[in-house]
């Protein structure tokens, strides 16, 4: 089963095959997964969206012409639910002033950390997060976001000193 | 902080990256070994890149736990799919005359079955009409559900196996189906203990991992069906006989005596060529769970037992405090009878 194609998984799935749509789950997820998280910026609200667009996904699947596209198709579903999700949140920015201390906690650290990338304009929190949670190269980021490599090192480069700035309340953002 | 304090520090952030030459990257450790701010600076960024770092192997540890959720959340996702599936009978329950019409031949079924005498025959054929797939089961059901409750039919009521003949209109193989549902209360253990007394092998679903079975021989079904009618917490109760001819599809529903929970059972089952076996394709619905079970074997003689678990999660309910899932487990044993035309 693990060298179906998407294709014929699509198929499947199509006929109410739960094992073969799992199969595209397990496949996909972690892609999908990465691309919510850098819209919505929090992992809870990423897992969110994720497991309502892949759900909606199988559900919608006859709409799916070719079932090659699936990747790029539950992607697409997956943005779309984020952003309205990212529309109905509309929670205002806010700076994260906390000191810093050597002897964080890492979970709390995790919490600062997270709710620090929540509040990165979504320009610069995606190549982030792609870096980050999906261990890509700038070259692979680049591909993805269809930008150059020296545009995803200038967002890298400003995310790390918005990210620093957020966690610490230190320094002007222009800064 | 200077105007080279802020250019030292947009390096030191692309330092992190690994994106400076060896020019840039001497000239920025050289400021930083004798400026204090940019110095904190680049240990500040070098924390928090390594707590970023940190982060996204955490999360990535999680993401087989995060994929189990969804499919975990699949496999209650039937309903709708299904409903797709039959686009004909989304029609019928859409347009109030189909709908109509519907609920006359739901209500001869019920009243085929009310009337036990010509129960057999009038089931074999009403059922011809329900369509098999669980959407027609669920409407089926959920049908039965929204009338008065009619309880199991007594099987001592039935009359004798051999009347199958007598049903019109049929020639050629004819295979009888009933189930005995037993609805699990608390009395697991005891349960547990007969199958393993007994060796049962239980074997899980391909298709759905809340659906398992068991081959049971006659002495097993035997003992199974007396262990059953003799333990005072568990209620074995027995559906009316389907009757189909071989390859035909057919329908079994039966509600249950709190009429929270009911069963339907489609089925399609055809003798294997050499007489040795039969091969059955069946869908059950449970509630609002659907269970398959494609192209199954079993011996001619042998009785199929079901375990199927319906997961409820309380997180959606926002009364309920307990967070846990809670599982309730319905058993249902399959007997399959051939009759060979006369």
């Amino acid at each position: 089963l693990d060298e179906r194609s998407d294709e014929n998984l699509v198929m499947a799935s199509r006929r109410g095959n739960k094992t073969a749509y799992a199969q595209l789950v397990r496949r996909h997820y972690e892609h999908v997964f990465i691309v919510c998280l850098g819209v919505v910026g929090n992992v809870e609200d990423a897992e969110d969206a994720t497991q309502e667009a892949l759900l909606k996904g199988f559900l919608q699947l006859k709409k799916l012409r070719d079932g090659a596209q699936f990747r790029p198709w539950i992607t697409k579903i997956a943005k779309n639910l984020c952003f309205n999700f990212v529309r109905r949140k509309q929670r205002g920015r806010q700076i994260i002033a906390e000191k810093a201390t050597s002897s964080v906690h890492s979970q709390y650290q995790n919490d600062r950390l997270q709710r620090a990338i929540e509040h990165l304009p979504m320009e610069i929190r995606q190549p982030l997060v792609m870096y980050y949670f999906d261990s890509r190269n700038v070259l692979s980021v680049a591909n993805d976001l269809n930008i150059s490599t020296s545009a995803v090192y200038s967002r890298l480069q400003c995310a790390i000193k918005e990210l620093h700035r957020l966690m610490t309340g230190q320094g002007d953002k222009n800064g | 902080m200077d105007s080279s304090c802020k250019k030292i520090q947009n390096q030191l952030a692309d330092d992190i990256l690994g994106n400076l030459s060896a020019d840039e990257y001497e000239n920025v450790h050289e400021h930083v070994n004798r400026c204090p701010n940019c110095r904190q600076y680049k240990q500040a960024l070098e924390e928090e890149h390594r707590a970023l770092m940190e982060f996204g192997e955490n999360v990535k540890e999680t993401i087989k736990a995060r994929q189990d959720r969804v499919i975990h959340a699949l496999s209650n996702a039937s309903q709708m799919t299904y409903k797709e599936k039959l686009p004909l009978w989304r029609i019928i329950m859409k347009n109030k005359k189909t709908k109509f019409a519907a609920a006359v031949l739901l209500i001869a079924v019920l009243v085929g079955i009310s009337q036990v005498g010509g129960a057999r025959a009038a089931f074999a054929q009403t059922t011809r009409f329900v369509r098999t797939t669980l959407a027609g089961l669920r409407e089926f059901v959920s049908e039965m559900k929204s009338r008065e409750p009619i309880g199991y039919i007594d099987e001592s009521k039935l009359p004798p196996a051999k009347s199958v003949r007598q049903v019109p209109d049929v020639q050629g193989t004819v295979i009888s189906a009933k189930i005995k549902e037993l609805a699990v209360v608390e009395e697991q253990n005891v349960l547990q203990d007969f199958f393993k007394s007994e060796n049962v092998e239980w074997i899980q679903s391909e298709n759905n991992v809340n659906m398992w079975y068991a081959k049971l021989d006659p002495i097993k079904t035997e003992r199974f069906t007396d262990f059953a009618g003799t333990c005072e917490d568990l209620q074995l109760k027995s559906s009316p006989r389907l009757m189909l001819l071989e390859g035909q599809e057919g329908t079994i529903g039966s509600l249950s005596a709190q009429d929270e929970d009911a069963v339907a059972l489609a089925l399609v089952a055809t003798v294997l060529e050499d007489d040795e076996g039969i091969e059955l394709s069946l869908s059950f619905l449970r509630g609002h769970s659907g269970f398959e079970m494609p192209n199954l074997r079993i011996e001619i003689n042998e009785a199929v037992l079901f375990r199927l678990v319906k997961t409820t999660d309380t997180k959606e309910s926002e009364n309920d405090a307990s967070d846990a899932d809670t599982e309730n487990v319905i058993y249902v044993l399959l007997q399959i009878e051939v009759r060979s035309p006369t």
